[in-house]
């Protein structure tokens, strides 16, 4: 999704250069080309009708072979071309070569970069030129045809040609000297055909075309320092034009006034080719200076805009620091916004909660996952899909509290080894703490994300299409699976155990521990949540099913799902409501003193799944509440959801609730006091975490 | 640095001068000696109608016996230019008002330890220069038309000769394409068959034109309303006049003249605007700087439009890093 997007992107200033050269200027030469074709070399266009007086002295000249004409057609157009073609090659060659001392004048055009390749003011200019002086060409012989068609003058040797039948004609040429019928009897038709095209004589206009494109490039490149350099090659193709075009007069192809006409016509294109389409053959001030530095302040603001959103993500302060930066980020938000979301909400860590088309087993579905790859998420993808974004700030002191309470209330009437829990979630907290990060600092990045979204506008999205539940997803950046760098696992891993943490406060809370939960992430007030969301949620609460439900009213459970894809990051599925409870673990990550807790916790994740029918929850309390405030309603009910299931979970020790376990863990046993211990050691490791975190 | 403010150091002004200038100068030259004064270049043998009425105009003489002969004409229009811009570019260097602007336009070029080249050398050397390899080019121009064309002159048949009672002459519309029916003199024969375009007509208008831009884009006096405008038509009616007396003479058609004025102007008017600038300094300065400033708007402007595509994937990546981390 962004690699492409990149890719065709980051040529961005030059994207017109290839297609508009394939598209548009090959297209116009080729059918130039083919015009010119059909006119010069085929019959398909007959000369006007012109008659003729008898015994015109002016159109009796000697007929002079094509073959033995001084410079015939092909000659013609090949030195017409060639010449040209070639002074511009040398003379680009020699600024490109005397750019550095040219600089300022000619030769202040840069670089392209387009599809992949380089082209160098030498070869763009020395295209360009060439290719004008084609077009010139080809347009030159053009004009030149269909003026010649359309008078169909006489040629000087017309008559010699035509020896035109006077005698066929009823009256004699003393009464009517003018003859209009076609009385030729000349055998050569084509001698004949050719003498009716004359004007303008096709030998100057292109003759002329080519000595005055050429004289103005160098005119317009030869620097000022030599005084007779231009002037010499501008007369000595002066000269060529002129004898090349005097040459049909003295060969009596032509008359003298073709002649002139035609140098009038070609260096009439010429002018106008070399003024307007090629700017004087000067680097263009307006485009080129536009191409060039744009593309080294845009590598500039690159580098610029990295530095910024790293020092954003990294801390609060830098955008008060840094407007500039900000403003900058801010429309870049809201580019991305449009673009890639998925990218964006992959980039911050967000709570999505958004909503699968599919029934997901008829659950809301609260998934952290540290690796979400597109499989699992399709509604990332789909653009048609609605996104709901909400940031959950999480209070450390709050939680941690919150989970102390919670364990003094869970430890009474549990058998349960609390400090092998304790232990086993010290190393691994330490663990995942000496890797990198403080995760308290981590909060207020994101919550400054969250304030400058909350500013920008309307940035949740809520799936207002029934029928698809819900679903709390933490995305981690390796979902692309293109920078899984080392350090990644370790991040994962952090940021894994933060959502723990919020898992755990979420969990941790019965009825009144949500409540206090809830009011206090309104106290915070980070949270931003569209009113939709929050009808939904009373709709849900209406329904009198789960507290947190799918707008679809489809199904009535909810899953919190911690899913690890990576070694070491376990896979929590958490369903209240109606759901199945589903705890995934990947032990297969475990290794070193953590091994046995992690198996323990994996075995745990894995094999334990209430499945829990009673919709009465205390959540539906927390629903009325969200209906008062439905600022932060989505947040409410994240935590409605969770803390709901847990309570549920916890409360009523899951009467219904299918135990999927493997034999070989904890063999025997109540299957709801296993449960419930099980949950217990998860939220007693989860909160020694915070504790050694903090 | 020593060197004043007008003046500049330069060391290629010698060796570009004596390398391109002077061999351009000498090929033009040696191309001019050799189409004026040699047989390299064969005229082109014209056919013609022995019963042409505009071929059978009466022989005026030889070229000295013109009213404007050759000599004089070359020696006048040659050296009216160069008088006119010698005393112009001497008067306007002694001149006070006018030798401010001249220095504020043109530098003094030091070149070596010694060699001072200040601005009035300059500007004469340049000029006259220009002006005479105009000359010589306009030469060479008209004779290449003329040799290549190998017009008839109006007198060519009077110095021709042809045998009329002939075969070849005979009727009325036969064309001679050869020139051997002529009986005449073969040198006079051969000049009558240079007649397009007019040599003195173009080079007599490349002058006049060339003076008249001088003194059009030199001298701006205020004092004095009718002495420029004087000095114009009156360089520019002489050169009209002797086009004109070649065709009133019988020594070219009207055509030829024609042609020769719109050779010579086109020569005087592409050196005079083209190469020395209308006749000012080498300073096009300001223009050169204007270029400059565009280029500073879309350095600002333009690449935020795009960066935040370019950057987007990146910048998602290492700000998810930067979070979790």
């Amino acid at each position: 999704m962004i690699s492409p997007k990149e890719k065709s992107k980051a040529p961005k200033d030059s994207m017109t250069l290839l297609p508009c050269f394939y598209f548009v200027e090959l297209p116009i030469v080729a059918s130039s080309i083919v015009t010119l074709y059909f006119l010069e070399l085929t019959d398909l266009f007959k000369p006007a009708k012109v008659g003729f007086q008898c015994y015109d002295r002016a159109l009796s000249m000697p007929y002079v072979e094509t073959n033995e004409e001084m410079i015939p057609l092909l000659m013609l157009l090949s030195l017409a071309f060639a010449a040209p073609a070639a002074s511009i090659m040398v003379g680009e060659g020699i600024v490109y070569c005397l750019q550095s001392k040219l600089k300022g004048r000619g030769g202040a055009e840069g670089s392209i970069n387009a599809g992949g390749c380089n082209f160098n003011s030498f070869l763009r200019r020395t295209v360009r030129f060439v290719g004008v002086h084609v077009f010139g060409l080809c347009a030159t012989a053009l004009v030149t045809d269909v003026i010649q068609l359309a008078t169909g003058y006489h040629a000087p040797f017309f008559l010699t040609v035509c020896k035109p039948n006077y005698t066929l004609l009823g009256i004699s040429c003393d009464s009517n000297p003018y003859i209009t019928q076609d009385i030729c009897s000349g055998p050569d038709q084509h001698a004949i055909l050719s003498a009716r095209k004359t004007f303008p004589s096709q030998h100057a206009t292109l003759s002329a075309f080519a000595a005055v494109y050429v004289s103005m490039y160098f005119n317009s490149i030869i620097s000022d320092s030599t005084k007779l350099l231009k002037p010499i090659l501008v007369f000595a193709f002066a000269i060529a034009a002129g004898v090349c075009g005097l040459t049909q007069i003295t060969q009596y192809r032509s008359h003298p006034i073709d002649v002139y006409v035609g140098f009038l016509i070609g260096s009439g294109i010429a002018a106008y080719l070399a003024y307007h389409a090629v700017g004087n053959f000067r680097a263009p001030t307006e485009k080129a200076p536009a191409q060039v530095p744009a593309k080294d302040a845009l590598r500039a603001l690159t580098q610029r805009g990295h530095d910024s959103v790293y020092h954003q993500n990294k801390s609060v302060s830098t955008d008060e620091l840094n407007p500039q930066t900000r403003l900058d980020e801010v429309n870049r938000q809201v580019q991305r916004e449009k673009n890639s979301l998925g990218s964006l909400k992959r980039a911050s860590v967000d709570v999505d909660l958004l909503a699968p088309r599919s029934p997901m087993g008829k659950e809301n579905m609260v998934t952290f996952s540290n690796t979400l790859p597109r499989v699992n998420t399709p509604s990332l993808d789909d653009p048609a899909r609605r996104h709901m974004t909400i940031h959950v700030p999480v209070d450390a002191s709050r939680s941690k509290q919150l989970i102390t309470e919670w364990k003094q209330k869970s430890l009474e009437g549990r058998s349960m080894t609390l400090a092998e829990e304790a232990g086993r979630a010290a190393a691994e907290a330490t663990g995942g703490e000496d890797d990198d990060h403080i995760p308290p600092s981590l909060y207020p990045t994101v919550q400054a994300r969250t304030a400058e979204r909350a500013a920008m506008g309307p940035r949740v999205l809520i799936q207002p299409r029934p029928g698809a539940s819900q679903l709390v997803h933490i995305p981690e950046e390796s979902q692309g699976n293109v920078n899984l760098s080392p350090n990644s696992s370790s991040a994962v891993r952090a940021k894994w155990m933060m959502m723990a943490e919020k898992g755990a406060s979420q969990r941790v809370a019965n009825p009144p521990r949500l409540m206090q939960v809830i009011a206090m992430s309104k106290q915070q007030g980070l949270v931003t949540v569209t009113p939709k969301h929050s009808e939904t949620s009373s709709s849900s609460t209406s329904s009198d099913s789960s507290q947190y439900r799918s707008p679809s009213e489809r199904d009535s459970s909810s899953i919190v799902t911690i899913d690890a894809h990576a070694p070491h990051h376990p896979v929590v599925h958490l369903s209240s409501g109606n759901g199945p409870w589903e705890w995934k673990a990947a032990s297969k990550g475990a290794d070193g003193p953590d091994a046995y807790e992690l198996n323990e916790m994996g075995k745990d994740y894995r094999g334990f799944r209430p499945t829990k029918s009673a919709g009465v929850s205390p959540g539906s309390s927390v629903s009325d509440i969200e209906q008062d405030e439905p600022r932060y309603g989505s947040v409410a009910t994240i935590n409605v959801a969770v803390g709901g299931g847990e309570e549920s979970l916890l409360g009523t020790a899951s009467r219904e609730s299918t135990l999927r376990r493997k034999p070989a863990s904890l063999a025997g046993g109540e299957k709801d006091g296993q449960a419930d211990s099980e949950t217990d050691n998860y939220y007693k490791k989860i909160q020694a975490n915070r504790r050694f975190k903090e | 640095m020593a060197l004043g403010n007008n003046t500049q150091r330069s060391y290629s002004i010698i060796p570009c001068f004596i390398f391109v200038e002077l061999v351009i100068m000498a090929g033009t030259i040696l191309l001019a000696y050799y189409f004026e004064c040699t047989d390299t270049f064969q005229v082109h043998i014209q056919g013609f109608f022995c019963q042409d009425g505009e071929l059978m105009k009466p022989y005026p003489g030889t070229e000295e016996e013109s009213f404007i002969s050759p000599l004089v004409l070359y020696c006048v229009l040659a050296s009216t230019p160069t008088a006119i811009i010698f005393i112009g570019e001497i008067s306007m260097y002694f001149i006070k008002s006018t030798r401010e602007t001249l220095i504020v336009q043109e530098k003094t070029i030091l070149t070596g330890e010694c060699c001072y080249l200040n601005p009035l050398l300059r500007r004469i050397i340049r000029f006259i220069g220009v002006f005479a390899f105009g000359l010589f080019a306009t030469d060479i121009f008209v004779n290449a038309g003329q040799v290549v064309t190998g017009n008839l002159a109006p007198y060519f048949l009077t110095v021709c000769k042809p045998n009329y009672t002939g075969n070849d002459c005979r009727a009325h519309h036969q064309f001679i394409n050869n020139g051997n029916i002529c009986t005449g003199d073969v040198e006079v024969i051969e000049k009558a068959r240079r007649s397009f375009p007019s040599k003195h007509a173009a080079l007599s208008i490349y002058s006049a034109l060339y003076a008249t831009m001088y003194i059009t884009s030199t001298i701006k006096t205020k004092s004095s309303r009718l002495a420029k405008p004087v000095l114009c038509l009156g360089t520019l009616c002489a050169a009209f006049l002797t086009g004109l007396n070649r065709v009133s003479e019988y020594r070219n058609h009207c055509s030829d003249v024609i042609a020769g004025f719109i050779l010579g102007s086109a020569v005087a008017l592409f050196l005079g605007i083209c190469v020395v600038h209308n006749f000012r300094g080498t300073r096009g300065a300001p223009s050169k700087l204007k270029p400059e400033d565009p280029r500073g708007v879309p350095l600002m402007a333009f690449p935020r439009v795009e960066s935040p595509l370019e950057t987007l994937s990146a910048q998602n990546h290492s700000a998810s890093m930067t979070e979790v981390t």
